[in-house]
């Protein structure tokens, strides 16, 4: 009940934070951090975090996320800040850091698994499909979560070209919703079984939903996967050429890029 | 509102709202998706699904939602459908509730139960005819996936948004009076007589 008054004060500051949001009527970081004090909700720490590395750069966020933790050990805290670890310093070790630190103190493990398996795809101490395995067996998770393990199953099926099962991946996941992963699935198993037309559809419907620079990261590990390693390493020289870069998408499309590339050089922020 | 048609309405809102939420979350459960179960949403306690926002924007701008229940639609064998059914179950559990005070109103009860049971009767009436309004995001909307084909049940954030300005504007400019004033005038209709 108390929680539920708290929640009741706060409301009408979030309706203000949310103006804030068109019209800087105040500071919203101080706004966030009232709300914080008010709800002590644990999604709110997440606003918090986001708005100090927003305003304050990430490492301002680190050290009072670290402060955050050792009074209240939330996921929610843990989870953020491995997000805004990638996005904002594309620092995965740091975020592996921030998992860990959730698991040590027996954090709920549900938040995490989104985490959990992005990091799985890049760094070499997880194992992709053991995530993915992990997450596929509950039925207690959100759907992002499950939508993301399914698309990363459908990746594993296009690898070991397995292209009615990937097929079958994203045809169950469009089935719910509109997915520009799912759709670059189809491009791939569409070009494999001579159906440009649908190809081409698959991908103009993919490239609306995703920034330039994950777009040719995808078309490039679509390639790869197609076996045809000189057309992947095209579209990766193209992204150089035109400065787009391509987004972090996994080990197999990381691997490529340190064999051919100068790492750094190419990947850039999506 | 004033506040003896704000106390009316009250227990009504928070047995309507309660009931609705976890009939949505149990039905999920018994369809194969236990995501809102593991958010503690089957429950009958009012404050696992009030809003904070939605119950204070009922006393000021008089349209108040609760706490959403959240799915996974990958759960669920047969997606649209089993979306649909979930969703409907909110408002049939509205009206089992309708016919549950109605049942008690005629045993002419207590003065107390008597008000408790109008107030029940009354909002859960509105609650299962609104949510019944095939406009997206309200429970009667996941009907159109499973009769369009092609339709995803799950749509994106901008549309829901142009849809909740559209309900917005229908609710204030009495187009949803209109079209529920007759279904609502039959069930107050069927209220004993005093």
């Amino acid at each position: 009940m108390i929680n539920f008054v708290r929640q009741l004060i706060a409301a009408p500051l979030r309706v203000l934070l949310w103006i804030c949001g068109f019209v800087p009527l105040f500071d919203r970081l101080r706004l966030i951090e009232l709300i914080w004090a008010l709800s002590r909700e644990p999604s709110d720490i997440a606003g918090v975090l986001t708005l100090t590395a927003a305003g304050k750069g990430i490492e301002t966020a680190n050290t009072r996320a670290q402060e955050l933790f050792s009074v209240y050990p939330y996921a929610q805290i843990a989870l953020t800040m491995g997000w805004l670890q990638i996005q904002h310093a594309r620092n995965l070790q740091a975020a592996s850091q921030w998992l860990k630190r959730a698991r040590q103190a027996d954090c709920e493990d549900a938040p995490l698994l989104g985490l959990e398996l992005f990091l799985s795809e890049h760094l070499a101490e997880y194992n992709t499909e053991e995530v993915t395995a992990r997450i596929l067996a509950r039925n207690d998770l959100p759907m992002q979560t499950t939508r993301d393990a399914l698309l990363a199953e459908g990746r594993r099926f296009l690898k070991q070209q397995r292209w009615t099962e990937a097929e079958a991946v994203a045809d169950r996941i469009l089935a719910v919703e509109e997915n520009p992963q799912a759709r670059w699935i189809g491009w791939v198993t569409a070009i494999i079984n001579g159906d440009d037309a649908r190809a081409q559809t698959q991908l103009s419907i993919a490239s609306g939903k995703m920034s330039d620079a994950a777009l040719r990261g995808f078309v490039a590990l679509g390639w790869l996967y197609m076996g045809d390693t000189e057309r992947a390493t095209q579209v990766l020289q193209e992204a150089r050429k035109e400065g787009t870069g391509v987004g972090l998408i996994n080990k197999d499309l990381d691997r490529f890029l340190r064999g051919n590339f100068q790492e750094k050089e190419i990947t850039e922020a999506d | 509102m004033n506040l003896k048609m704000a106390l009316f309405f009250l227990p009504g809102l928070i047995i309507g709202l309660t009931v609705h939420e976890a009939a949505h979350a149990l039905t999920a459960k018994w369809l194969g998706d236990r995501t809102s179960e593991r958010m503690g949403r089957i429950s009958l306690n009012p404050l696992r699904h009030l809003s904070p926002l939605g119950t204070l924007a009922l006393f000021i701008i008089y349209f108040g939602w609760g706490k959403p229940v959240i799915v996974n639609l990958y759960n669920f064998k047969r997606p649209k459908l089993y979306y649909l059914l979930s969703s409907l179950a909110g408002p049939a559990a509205n009206l089992i509730l309708c016919g549950v005070s109605l049942g008690l109103l005629y045993l002419h009860p207590h003065v107390l139960i008597q008000w408790i049971c109008m107030s029940v009767f009354l909002i859960n009436a509105i609650l299962a005819c609104v949510n019944l309004l095939p406009i997206p995001p309200l429970d009667g909307s996941k009907f159109w996936p499973c009769i369009i084909p092609g339709a995803k049940p799950v749509i994106s954030g901008k549309w829901t948004m142009v849809w909740m300005a559209v309900l917005v504007v229908a609710l204030y400019t009495g187009a949803i009076g209109k079209i529920l004033g007759p279904v609502l005038g039959f069930l107050t209709s069927l209220l004993p007589k005093t």
